[in-house]
């Protein structure tokens, strides 16, 4: 489990000189897909480095495995030797070459094919192995190291958790909800590394912690006792983990296991009188003599799959894939589906019979669907449209999580053109419930994006360059796959050709629908690269399917668009495909239940961590809304102090304005009290010398008092002039009278003005 | 953004089953139209140019399937999406409740500033052929009834119909208007926090952050 475990055992030198050999390849083509994927350091290079370190021991362990196991080991692991061979050689990174290329002519399409199934093999054997691989797988995303670094200054603590970087991602990002995508893809590479980083800290809690010898449940595989070592590979390739026929059936079987003894008695019964039904026909055709009936049919086998499937799928696997991809006869094909799903019940078929006039809420909704899908536009199909809408309408009462979901008709009308009603009924209870197609109808949808998510990975192992090519052009698998997962390529493809894919589905599970997904992408590769978004999605669409096409220039030419619009009348399309070829090599392709599960771990992982993230963006957003609701409420106080303020402030402004402008009036009347003090001064001082000022004064007076004198002097000499005058007057008065009395002839006027005449020149 | 480069848009319809969401899309995308068309199976991908101006809008439509159990995909597809569709039948009353819920939920879980668009669907049904009138009763869903939802919800309403092609292309003309004149706000208001923060306008400042933080959905 640990690092120094690792090194402590036995052939830890051997060990880690295989990953010193393997490790400069490692890093450069893992740089190199550092540069466009983060999720890159997952896969299968490293798979190969384990794969091979076990192909290796096992090389010399190999005489000791017992027969049996060594045949299951040649079968599933076709080139050991080859394998450590190519470790020697360093060639491993031929796998990537392939896949670099991209090239996958006729010729080196089974090369591939074997690369592929190499892959799936020798991951298949990493599974126990993934801690030391964890360990030596070079990291060399410098992210990743950082976070490590984190995590290891927290490993000191007893809970640690490896999800630290994580929420870091998170606590950055959160504020921006609506940038969740790229969270996404952080957290998946966070994802994915996270196992990594687990068993980093393990590690470093176990060279922190006394040196006891601390018993993981995988440490048995260190110390390679020869038994412990040849079980556990008994059990990997088992075919149970190889082979999904098998898988298909041990899924089965173990859920019949779990039902109660009646339901048992049910299957089993229901199970004996198809057999009975099944040979009676035998004999009656071997009776008919009906030669073309006889030859047409491999009778033998197909006796033996209805009698004995157990036999069949445990011993015989290769004839049962080689059957099955020829295809199930026409006329038997019915009776072998139910066999092999032991779908038929008496308990069903009476529920079928009981409930299929009642009414159910999705009705309306069905026959809308029924009446506008051209799925159905088959005539055979439409004779029985009636007993298709009862077998849905009765399996929405049947199954109410699920009731009715568009694309249900697609998966029922395969099972009512070979069956009775009421065994389609059955069937399609089976495969919902047992084969897993209720995971695409249920609410969530859970098995959907599980499928497309196995899908991805596929390519992903498979195709690493489309992978990468489809992920830069930003096309999802999401826009084109959903349909093919959810009707069986029943969207897309003919009747014939989906039953064709029944058969193949009900034999080894819903899961070897990626073998055709996958099939069909490998066969494209090589144009899909070449194409950018808007072509590819229209490819992946509609032309993806036409390189099986009977005459297949029709929509890979030039002619996109009217091409397809020409040829996508779905109904016309019936046989101008060549079906045969198309379930050959979709079934030459090795799609492992180990890998697959594999898949289904990461991807619960990833469901998983999914589901936290959204928990915690949500505790988050909560957490950011309170947050958010707390700084409102600062900031109001805040706005409210700072209003505060700014009034302090303004009145303090104020009164230092006030301050100023009485500063200014103190100065100016300090002025004032200088020039009165001065003044004052001035004044005290004259004071002290003040006769002057008297003395100015009374000369004043003096000069007036002179004036005056003078004035009265010359009032005086008037006085005495005017006394003198008026003598003179009365004298002349006299004079007058006397002259007037004496001469009243004497002009008046004259001697008048002779007076004033005398008198102002006296005056002036 | 140089006027010649391309803008993409994400846009969702959204919308009951069988009320004509796949149709408005083929009308758009392919100028077609087909009675009868088939169930969308858990959602269609399609994309189409149009030019508005001197801008070039490239259409990346998600058609979503109508029922509702499709609908717990449908969110994945609208999370992101910067204009939606929220399609009805105007002669099924049913359908026009379903596109009130769809419009509280694009409200509550979308992208703001999500353009959104209320289409009354199938308006050549209740059309008289002949007279080019309304038939009388055909109708189930008013105009006022959709005007006001869309007013309440701050959406543009539209009556449509695929199989004529009535108002299809106007939809979408108007969305990526809508989309071209919301760019060109935002882009003058990415520098306005910056020099908002720096500044610390106070009275300004608890409004500011509602804006900022307020929606975390």
């Amino acid at each position: 489990m640990s690092l120094d475990e690792t090194n402590t055992i036995d052939q830890g030198s051997d060990h880690e000189k295989i990953v010193t050999e393997m490790s400069n390849p490692n890093i450069a083509v893992n740089s190199d897909r550092d540069e466009c994927d983060s999720k890159s350091t997952t896969p299968s290079f490293t798979d190969a480095i384990d794969g091979s370190e076990t192909n290796q021991k096992s090389s010399t362990d190999e005489n000791q495995v017992n027969d049996k196991m060594g045949d299951i080991f040649d079968d599933y692991v076709p080139s050991v030797s080859a394998a450590v061979a190519k470790i020697e050689d360093d060639s491993s990174i031929d796998d990537a070459k392939i896949g670099q290329t991209g090239v996958i002519p006729e010729q080196e399409g089974n090369d591939i094919k074997k690369a592929i199934v190499d892959n799936e093999s020798t991951s298949t054997l990493t599974k126990p192995y993934k801690e030391p691989k964890e360990i030596i797988a070079p990291v060399t995303e410098s992210s990743i190291e950082k976070q490590r670094e984190e995590e290891k200054t927290n490993s000191s603590s007893d809970n640690i958790d490896f999800n630290v970087h994580k929420n870091k991602a998170i606590d950055d990002k959160a504020i921006d909800v609506n940038d969740l995508e790229s969270i996404d893809s952080e957290e998946q590479s966070s994802i994915i590394h996270h196992g990594k980083e687990e068993h980093e800290i393990k590690d470093q809690l176990l060279e922190e912690a006394p040196k006891t010898p601390i018993q993981t449940p995988n440490s048995k595989w260190f110390s390679f006792d020869k038994s412990d070592f040849n079980d556990t590979i008994q059990d990997l390739t088992s075919p149970f983990n190889m082979n999904l026929a098998y898988y298909r059936y041990q899924d089965k079987e173990l859920e019949l296991e779990q039902k109660s003894t009646n339901d048992k008695f049910d299957v089993k019964n229901s199970r004996n009188t198809l057999k009975k039904t099944f040979n009676e026909i035998k004999t009656g055709v071997t009776i008919t003599q009906n030669s073309e009936l006889i030859n047409s049919i491999d009778w033998e086998f197909w006796s033996e799959v209805v009698n004995d499937y157990s036999n069949i799928v445990k011993n015989k696997h290769d004839a049962l894939r080689k059957n099955i991809t020829n295809g199930i006869p026409r006329e038997i094909r019915g009776m072998v589906w139910q066999i092999i799903c032991d779908s038929n019940s008496m308990k069903l078929k009476e529920f079928f019979i009981n409930t299929k006039n009642a009414k159910s809420d999705y009705e309306k909704l069905i026959k809308r669907d029924l009446a506008r899908t051209s799925f159905i536009k088959d005539n055979a199909v439409k004779e029985k449209i009636d007993d298709l809408f009862n077998i849905i309408k009765t399996y929405s009462i049947y199954d109410g999580e699920v009731g009715y979901t568009q694309g249900m008709a697609f998966i029922t009308v395969p099972l009512l053109m070979n069956m009775e009603s009421d065994e389609a009924f059955c069937m399609l209870v089976k495969l919902m419930f047992t084969y897993g197609f209720r995971d695409f109808y249920l609410p969530e949808m859970p098995g959907l994006h599980l499928r497309i998510y196995q899908f991805d990975r596929l390519i992903e192992d498979a195709l690493p360059e489309l992978y990468l090519h489809l992920k830069k052009q930003n096309i999802k698998s999401s826009m084109y796959a959903l349909q093919w997962f959810l009707t069986l390529f029943a969207y897309k493809f003919p009747l014939d050709m989906v039953l064709r894919i029944y058969d193949v589905v009900i034999a080894e599970g819903l899961e070897s629908i990626l073998k055709f997904a996958l099939n069909l992408m490998i066969k494209n590769n090589d144009l899909l690269l070449t194409l950018n978004f808007d072509d590819l999605l229209n490819f992946l669409k509609e032309k993806l399917f036409y390189c099986y096409l009977a005459v297949p220039d029709i929509g890979i030419s030039e002619k996109s668009e009217n091409g397809v619009l020409g040829n996508d009348d779905t109904t016309t399309k019936s046989n101008v495909y060549r079906i045969d070829e198309f379930i050959k090599d979709s079934m030459e392709i090795n799609i492992l239940p180990i890998t697959l599960n594999k898949y289904s771990a990461e991807f619960d992982e990833i469901d998983k961590l999914e589901k936290q993230r959204e928990e915690q963006v949500n505790a988050l957003q909560s957490k950011n809304g309170l947050l958010t609701k707390e700084i409102r409420k600062i900031e109001a106080s805040y706005a409210l102090l700072n209003k505060e303020h700014v009034e302090i402030a303004t009145e303090m402004v104020n009164g230092k304005m006030k301050i100023g402008s009485l500063e200014e009036d103190n100065k100016v009347l300090n002025e004032e009290i200088q020039k009165l003090k001065n003044r004052l001064e001035n004044l005290t001082s004259q004071n002290s010398s003040g006769k002057s000022t008297v003395d100015f004064s009374g000369k004043l007076s003096q000069g007036l008092d002179k004036e005056i004198q003078n004035a009265m002097d010359i009032n005086l000499k008037v006085m005495d002039e005017n006394g003198a005058l008026e003598e003179q007057l009365a004298e002349l008065e006299e004079e007058n009278r006397q002259l007037s009395a004496n001469s009243h002839k004497i002009n008046p006027v004259k001697i008048g003005s002779m007076f004033g005449l005398k008198k102002s020149g006296k005056f002036w | 953004m140089s006027a010649s480069s391309q803008i993409p848009v994400k846009l969702v319809l959204l919308g009951e089953a069988a009320v004509g969401k796949s149709s408005l899309v083929l009308r758009f995308v392919s100028n077609d139209f087909q009675e009868n068309k088939e169930p969308t199976i858990g959602a269609a991908f399609l994309t189409q140019r149009c030019t508005i101006g001197d801008k070039t809008i490239k259409f990346e439509i998600w058609d979503t399937a109508g029922q509702e159990r499709f609908a717990n995909l449908a969110h994945l597809y609208y999370r992101n999406a910067q204009a939606a569709l929220v399609v009805y039948d105007v002669t099924k009353a049913a359908s026009f409740i379903k596109a009130r819920h769809w419009m509280k939920e694009l409200k509550e879980q979308s992208t703001k500033n999500i353009v959104v668009a209320l289409i009354g669907n199938k308006f050549d049904l209740i059309l008289d052929e002949e007279t080019g009138e309304e038939i009388e009763g055909a109708r189930k869903v008013s105009v006022e009834e959709g005007k006001n939802l869309a007013e309440e919800e701050g959406a543009v309403f539209f009556e449509t119909s695929a199989k004529t092609a009535y108002n299809v292309n106007e939809v979408f003309m108007y969305i990526g208007e809508k989309l071209i004149e919301n760019l060109a706000k935002a882009q003058p208001e990415d520098n306005q926090p910056q020099t908002q923060t720096n500044r610390i306008d106070l009275t300004a400042a608890p409004q500011q952050n509602i804006n900022d933080n307020g929606c975390a959905c």
